[in-house]
């Protein structure tokens, strides 16, 4: 496994590390350009009369930043156009240069790729992604800004795109979690060869494809990525000076370290077993926790429940339907992307991932001890079994709505093994043993040649 | 000012509008690569011969192959993955899946799930019409950074005060004489000098208004309104999808549409909510959105004398009445083309769709298939500029036809339909606009102008006033619906094994989910998505998409900046990410022969 990206706990030691000293990255920051007395300073020259240059000025107030789309729907950037406080035209005209913008730039071609690449020379700026790189066809699943020469045939794939640009961006931003993690198009065949930033970063520096020093790389999950969260980033990084705290995943701690279960306004319901098992029914009029339809909230962490969304109007769960654990990335295993992990998203799941581990809940209730991994289980059965109320209703093996809802019920060992999800993870930890044990065999082998 | 001169631009679109081409006339290759302010990746290679395009080759650059990943997941999931494909019309999609789902499942879902789907797909129209016009489209025509450069003092380091007062003051006064909305516009001035004097060009970045195309035709004024609607539209387009987030949890990629119909359950609280926007939706589009497609068209009549195309229209037909029937949908399902006559509407027929690869980077014996049996394979020939072969396979996107022939998918092709089945709000609008345009061009124009550039633009325009009007209609419906009791939101599947197609409209156009079940499981997926009819490729016999045709004859005067063939590939909203998909391999052939299963290493 290769090891985790470095994160500096200030994004001064960051950019200090990358040679870029605290008096030219307070020339990025806004609000601080005008104390340097800037705009007298320099020679007013006006926007795009400067010479040679398709960008203007390379410094001043506004921090540049190139955002690349990559294998997206571009629901991350319509997703960051819902923003307010600041909305989309203030960041871009106020807070951010967005230089490069597939989806909102004037420009396009040759002088939008331009544009990128004095950038980067430029150097100092932050790099968002959307969407994945694709790794399919020698990345040529992807391919953007190719001017038809062969010369530029290699440049022009999306991974390489990605190397270039984060070769001297000062941190990058994963937004969404296709970019963290590859997202639904790592699902299962994976067909176009997905994979996330960091984890092909990574690779491709360890087989010496570059030498320089991988930027800090901040994931923003969830499918689209929230603009709220999005605008957090950016105004930490900005004006706060300052990485946020980043969890195991390399997210920000603040928004993905408590459960959406945890924050929901439906969790009452769920305490007193109150479930909604079919749609159009009483109980879905009466807001009942969607825990039996499959709701995905006990195991996904965001904030979803609290930072909401479309300017803080609603959310999934409000609007009645479960939680589909659209914010679980695992940056370095592409194939435990949320659509692989949490499908089918209606049936309670059938899976529990803890720690990696794919186990049958069935399994886990009777030989776990862990009181927060039994709970969970537990409630599917009936809540009382938790011990939380004591003397609760006996267990029930299987609920009489399970029995008549075959297709929607928890999957017990034997159903699991027809769902086509759990398949491929068998596979996948079969793969994995087998590739393990022949490379240990190799280099045994190796060994006794030496 | 280029000198204009009549040229016949591809086949002739039967009006006297004059195309801009100047001399020296130019000669060469011409890309553009990045396509800019669509979604997804596009390429437009060029031929420019004697100042206009010759020959033309449009290349979609992602694969993604969403279709497999639906194979062996449950249709609800798909309904939710399948949005995926697109981030601005992702209820179109789950709608389509929706239906391709309720098919297999043998169900019609509730009148109440009727009306509150047609509601969220209404909300995602107006979205993203609005976006595409004002934030994506309209930077072709207006320059947000004139107005403000026509105002500073002689040093360039300051506003002239009295010279933005009296442009901010002419501007008012023009904006009142076209009708469409003020603002304040001196303010807007301050903002703008405010980002123009910082020197960074941000979203202007490698612009184009320099274009040698010479195509920014705008007064001052007009500029400086379309920079102010520029910013109301961000605002507006938001609200939209705050009424797509009320119904569906969130947008992009709403929750509660689900075969079956809709976990949403409608009350006063959420309908008041719901009908204060779509007013305020309404008016903003009547008053500013119209008025300012009116005055914006006559400045750019020229963009009517090219990117006519095939000429041909499907729509599969969008939000449903009580009949269900989709050659009864508000906007109605149906094929036409201009060699048919007016009023001669054909409704579709799924079997005339066929498929071809020929050009394509998949493996392919060169017969067309239906989407029902595809038999498709990527293939990328190899890892080197050898590729990209103009003269054999050179996109991702495959080549849809119609009874044989390419047929262009969009809010042109709904509207011509709508307008050839007699739809009174559409006639209307489209007969007032064609008279709008021949006061201003002095000559009598007909519906033969609307095939072009500037008809595909001002359509779309049309359309959005439509589907707000009738939102206001549905919102009262689904309250007489709740007070008479006819609201139910959801059916239970009816069997879980069987098949079903989708036939709907996303805002780019026809779009189309086929699915096989068994036990509920997916065991075959289709998608084709408007932007695959419009980026189509050239087929096996050699004939070109719509877009390529669209792009035919084109003027090009700036190789690296042709802003007229950027215009017309705008027109068409492509949405290129949708477009890329494959079929599973009906040979028996598995996938992995391809790729591992675990993705190609």
């Amino acid at each position: 496994m290769a090891t985790e990206v470095t994160c500096a706990t200030s994004f001064e030691t960051m950019l200090e590390q990358r040679g870029v000293t605290r008096r030219d990255f307070m020339k990025l920051c806004a609000g601080v350009a005008a104390t340097l007395g800037l705009s007298q300073a320099m020679v007013p020259q006006i926007a795009y009369a400067i010479e040679d240059s398709v960008i203007g000025k390379e410094t001043g107030k506004l921090t540049p930043v190139i955002w690349l789309e990559l294998a997206s729907c571009t629901g991350c950037t319509e997703s960051f156009a819902q923003a307010n406080n600041p909305d989309a035209a203030t960041v871009v005209l106020e807070l951010i240069s967005l230089n490069y913008s597939e989806t909102l730039s004037a420009g396009a071609g040759h002088s939008l790729e331009l544009a990128k690449e004095q950038t980067i020379e430029a150097g100092g700026y932050l790099l968002l992604v959307e969407g994945a790189l694709m790794e399919g066809w020698d990345g040529n699943a992807l391919r953007i800004g190719w001017d038809g020469t062969p010369e530029t045939f290699e440049q022009a794939k999306g991974t390489k795109i990605v190397e270039h640009a984060a070769s001297n961006a000062a941190a990058i931003v994963c937004t969404g979690s296709c970019a963290s993690d590859g997202g639904w198009q790592a699902a299962h065949p994976n067909p176009g060869g997905a994979i996330g930033v960091q984890a092909y970063l990574e690779k491709a520096k360890a087989n010496g494809e570059f030498d320089f020093d991988i930027p800090p790389i901040i994931n923003i999950p969830c499918c689209p990525s929230n603009p709220e969260h999005v605008v957090a980033v950016l105004v930490d990084v900005l004006l706060l000076d300052t990485v946020p705290e980043l969890n195991e995943v390399n997210a920000p701690k603040f928004m993905f370290s408590q459960l959406i279960h945890d924050n929901c306004p439906r969790r009452g319901h769920f305490e007193n077993g109150e479930f909604v098992y079919k749609f159009g029914s009483e109980e879905e009029k009466k807001g009942y926790c969607l825990y039996a339809v499959g709701c995905k909230g006990p195991q996904t962490k965001s904030d979803c429940p609290k930072v909401r969304w479309n300017r803080g109007l609603n959310w999934c769960v409000e609007a009645g339907a479960p939680c589909i654990g659209c914010a679980t990335i695992n940056p370095m295993k592409s194939d435990y992307n949320w659509v692989e992990l949490n499908a089918p998203f209606l049936s309670r799941f059938k899976t529990l991932n803890i720690n990696g581990l794919h186990v049958d809940p069935t399994h886990v209730a009777f030989g776990v001890g862990g009181l927060a991994v039994a709970a969970l289980v537990a409630h599917g059965f009936g809540m009382k079994l938790t011990g939380r109320t004591k003397g609760g209703a006996p267990f029930e093996t299987e609920r009489k709505w399970d029995t008549k809802h075959p297709e929607k019920a928890l999957c017990t060992a034997d159903a699991a093994k027809t769902c086509a999800t759990a398949q491929h993870l068998e596979q996948a930890a079969e793969k994995d043993a087998k590739s393990s044990a022949k490379s240990s065999k190799k280099s045994s082998a190796k060994g006794g040649d030496k | 000012m280029p000198k204009n001169a009549t040229i016949q631009a591809n086949e002739p679109t039967g009006t006297e509008v004059a195309v801009p081409i100047s001399a020296p006339l130019v000669n060469g290759n011409s890309i553009i690569d990045p396509v800019n302010r669509i979604e997804g990746h596009l390429r437009i290679d060029m031929e420019v011969k004697n100042g206009v395009v010759d020959d033309v080759w449009v290349s979609g650059g992602l694969f993604r192959g969403m279709e497999l990943v639906l194979e062996g997941r449950e249709p609800t999931d798909a309904t939710y993955i399948s949005q995926r494909i697109c981030g601005v019309c992702p209820v179109s999609h789950a709608h389509t899946s929706c239906i391709a789902g309720e098919k297999s499942y043998g169900i019609e879902i509730p009148n109440g799930a009727r009306i509150v789907r047609n509601l969220v797909e209404g909300a995602q129209f107006l979205h993203s019409h609005i976006l595409w016009f004002y934030n994506l489209a309209a930077l072709d025509y207006v320059n947000p950074l004139e107005p403000v450069l026509s105002v500073l003092n002689s040093a360039g380091d300051a506003v002239d005060t009295a010279k933005a007062k009296e442009l901010a003051g002419n501007t008012l006064a023009l904006a009142n004489d076209a009708g469409t909305s003020p603002a304040d516009f001196m303010s807007l001035l301050e903002r703008l000098a405010g980002f123009a004097l910082n020197g960074q060009l941000s979203i202007f970045s490698g612009n184009w208004f320099d274009s040698a195309d010479d195509a920014y035709n705008l007064p001052t004024e007009l500029n400086l309104i379309g920079t102010a609607h520029y910013l109301e539209a961000l605002e507006m387009q938001a609200v939209a999808s705050e009424i797509s987030g009320i119904i569906g949890g969130k947008m992009p990629h709403i929750m509660s549409s689900i075969p079956g119909g809709t976990t949403f359950t409608p009350t006063e609280e959420n309908l008041d909510d719901i009908l204060f926007r779509v007013k305020r939706l309404k008016e903003w589009i009547t008053k500013t959105m119209i008025p300012d497609t009116y005055a914006i068209a006559p400045h750019y009549l020229d963009v009517a004398g090219y990117g006519a195309g095939v000429k041909r229209y499907v729509a599969w037909g969008v939000f449903d009445r009580e009949s269900r029937d989709p050659a009864e949908r508000y906007l109605p399902g149906g094929v036409w083309g201009y060699e048919d006559g007016i009023g001669n509407v054909a409704m579709w027929d799924e079997d005339k769709i066929t498929e071809t690869t020929t050009c394509s980077w998949y493996a392919d014996d060169g017969t067309p298939v239906n989407p029902r049996e595809g038999i498709t394979e990527p293939l990328y020939p190899a890892n080197d500029a050898s590729a990209y072969d103009r003269n054999g396979k050179y996109t991702w996107d495959k080549a849809p036809r119609y009874d044989g022939k390419p047929y262009e998918a969009g809010g042109l092709s709904r509207l011509l339909v709508a307008y050839n089945r007699g739809n009174d709000f559409v006639k209307g609008h489209i007969d007032a606009l064609l008279a709008h345009l021949s006061s201003a061009a002095g000559t009598k124009l007909g519906p033969e102008v609307l095939a072009s550039t500037l008809g595909r633009t001002a359509a779309r325009n049309i359309e959005t006033l439509y589907v707000a009007t009738l939102m206001e209609e549905w919102v009262g419906e689904l309250i007489e619906a709740l007070k008479g009791g006819d609201a139910a939101t959801f059916a239970e599947p009816a069997k879980r094994t069987g098949e079903g197609t989708g036939m709907w409209e996303a805002p780019r156009g026809a779009l189309y989910h086929h699915e096989k079940i068994v036990n509920n499981k997916i065991t075959k997926y289709q998608i084709i998505i408007p932007s695959t009819w419009n980026i189509s490729p050239r087929d096996a016999d050699g004939v070109r998409g719509p877009m390529e045709e669209a792009l035919m004859g084109v003027p090009v005067n700036d190789l690296e900046k042709p802003l007229h063939a950027l215009r017309t590939v705008h027109s068409f909203d492509p949405c290129t990410a949708c477009a890329i998909h494959i079929n599973e391999p009906a040979t028996g052939k598995t996938f992995s022969t391809v790729t591992s299963p675990w993705g190609v290493k």
